[in-house]
């Protein structure tokens, strides 16, 4: 029995799909996510891929599919391969971040649009929402930020994993995954409220309360500490049966 | 169905707030587009522009959606900028139909929009539906003392077409201040620009405008000037030197005559009490 032999009969068992990366025609297995398949085709990712569960943006993909005038994006991790599809990986989006001091800062509308000015450059054209892979109502974000109204800016972009695809897109500019961070900061900071026991957490951290419990936890060796682990309390947690 | 812009929910809240409580003891009913978005500011001139259309139009289709519900197609608004931008968009696509084509192509993700909606400003459902005579009868603290300025600006009156009054010579705000118990005064300079967004660009255009604008209503024997335009409002309030005359909105004087100025800014009240009179 040759190895040859079985990878035949294994692949002939096998659907396969063809798919182009950066222009060059791929046959991959279907079912595989694009960043499997390409990964089967023989690439090897250093930059653009992260946590492979969908939450760490790093693997934003944009595709057409042969006789469709749209223009699809996804997460790479996320988005299953179909036959047709032209790929190309976005593994950075230019966007510098603007250096701001959240303590000197207000939580208005003027706050937000002087740091990002290409803000009111919003014409409501949706295209940020219609790229979003987390199903944002992005540009609904946007403009509750330029009518002052930044508690539903912070809500919308709650899921807002910062791949940047809807700035890639976006005919005005903006670089939502920034804005809508510094949102959400002065959301935390200002408009939300406050939890009492983080305060009173944080209180008890600062007098020293787990200093010595720490102290202790750094001193250990890597053996010690693996075994505390394994054998520490455990809460219980109630399975939700779908 | 109501929609109050981006001014309404920062710099101009007193509007809004004194508006609905206006509206509210009238009968009438604003009910706030449950989604909108800015309406785009200033209608684009442009003859092949169809994207700066995009965001009037999208508004246009959430009033449709609301409509639908609630079985009313007017859509009402209180700044003059958003009403000028919504219905010269709605009157666009309602002529052009190549025009309103791409564009419900392009927001392929919403549903067509179909030219049913009426694009109103407060005033005329005022003038129209209420009338200045019921007004007149709701009134329970007639504006003693008050002689009003009524500024129009620009874009509540012009283009003809879409004006809700003459553009030379306007009465609907006149007509609504002597309901209420105000005197208006003649005052020539009601439709001149305020200057508009050339204070973006060049300050000394809207200082200018605001310098001659107050000097003629203080000529003409105004002590308040009635604006519907928080740009207006912003241009003409600029420090310049200028007679201190107070710059007010309708709905304001509206809700010390019909008595529900639990909402004026205390500010604004004190002012016009102490015109009328009766310091509080």
């Amino acid at each position: 029995m040759s190895i040859g032999k079985v990878e035949g009969k294994e692949e002939k068992k096998m659907k396969m799909v063809r798919i182009y990366i950066m222009g060059k025609m791929y046959e991959v297995p279907e079912g595989l996510t694009i960043m499997k398949a390409m990964e089967y085709a023989g690439y090897r990712f250093i930059r653009g891929c992260g946590c492979r569960g969908g939450f760490c943006g790093a693997c934003a993909t944009v595709y057409r599919i042969g006789n469709d005038y749209k223009l699809y994006t996804g997460l790479a991790c996320q988005t299953t391969v179909q036959d047709g599809m032209y790929l190309v990986q976005i593994p950075f989006v230019p966007a510098e971040k603007p250096r701001y001091d959240i303590d000197k800062l207000r939580p208005t509308a003027s706050t937000v649009i002087s740091i990002f000015p290409e803000v009111t450059r919003c014409v409501a054209c949706n295209t940020c929402t219609k790229s979003c892979p987390q199903d944002i109502e992005v540009m609904d974000a946007i403009q509750a930020i330029i009518r002052g109204d930044l508690i539903k800016a912070a809500e919308l972009s709650f899921d807002c994993i910062a791949c940047g695809i809807c700035s890639m897109r976006c005919p005005a500019e903006i670089v939502h995954y920034h804005v809508f961070q510094l949102v959400r900061r002065l959301y935390g900071k200002y408009l939300a409220k406050k939890a009492k026991h983080l305060e009173q957490r944080v209180n008890e951290i600062l007098q020293g309360k787990y200093a010595e419990e720490l102290e202790k936890l750094t001193k250990m060796s890597i053996e010690e500490l693996k075994k505390l682990y394994e054998t520490r309390e455990i809460e219980k947690v109630e399975v939700i049966k779908r | 169905m109501y929609f109050p812009g981006c001014t309404l929910k920062t710099t101009a809240l007193n509007y809004e707030e004194t508006a609905l409580a206006v509206a509210r003891k009238l009968g009438i009913e604003l009910i706030e587009l449950e989604r909108w978005n800015c309406c785009g500011v200033v209608f684009n001139l442009a003859v092949d522009s169809a994207m700066h259309h995009v965001a009037a139009v999208r508004d246009l289709i959430r009033a449709q959606q609301m409509s639908k519900k609630i079985g009313d197609n007017r859509l009402v608004t209180l700044c003059s900028m958003c009403f000028n931008t919504l219905k010269r968009v709605n009157e666009l696509v309602k002529s052009d139909y190549e025009k309103l084509e791409t564009i419900n192509k392009f927001m392929d993700e919403e549903e067509d929009y179909q030219c049913e909606i009426e694009v109103k400003h407060f005033l005329e459902i005022l003038r129209d539906d209420i009338g200045f005579e019921t007004i007149e009868k709701s009134t329970t603290k007639p504006l003693k003392n008050l002689k009003v300025a009524p500024y129009y600006g620009c874009t509540l009156v012009r283009p003809k077409d879409i004006g809700i009054d003459s553009p030379e010579n306007p009465q609907v705000i006149e007509n609504l201040v002597q309901a209420i118990g105000a005197e208006p005064v003649k005052f020539p300079y009601k439709v001149k620009c305020c200057g508009s967004y050339d204070i973006v660009y060049d300050r000394k255009i809207a200082e200018q405008r605001a310098i001659e604008i107050r000097k003629a209503a203080s000529r003409w024997g105004a002590n308040v000037i009635v604006v519907t335009c928080p740009l207006c409002h912003y241009n003409l309030s600029l420090q310049v030197r200028a007679p201190e005359i107070p710059i007010v909105y309708f709905t304001e004087l509206m809700a010390i005559a019909l008595g529900v100025d639990e909402v004026l800014d205390p500010q604004v009240r004190r002012i016009i009490y102490s015109i009328m009179g009766e310091i509080k």
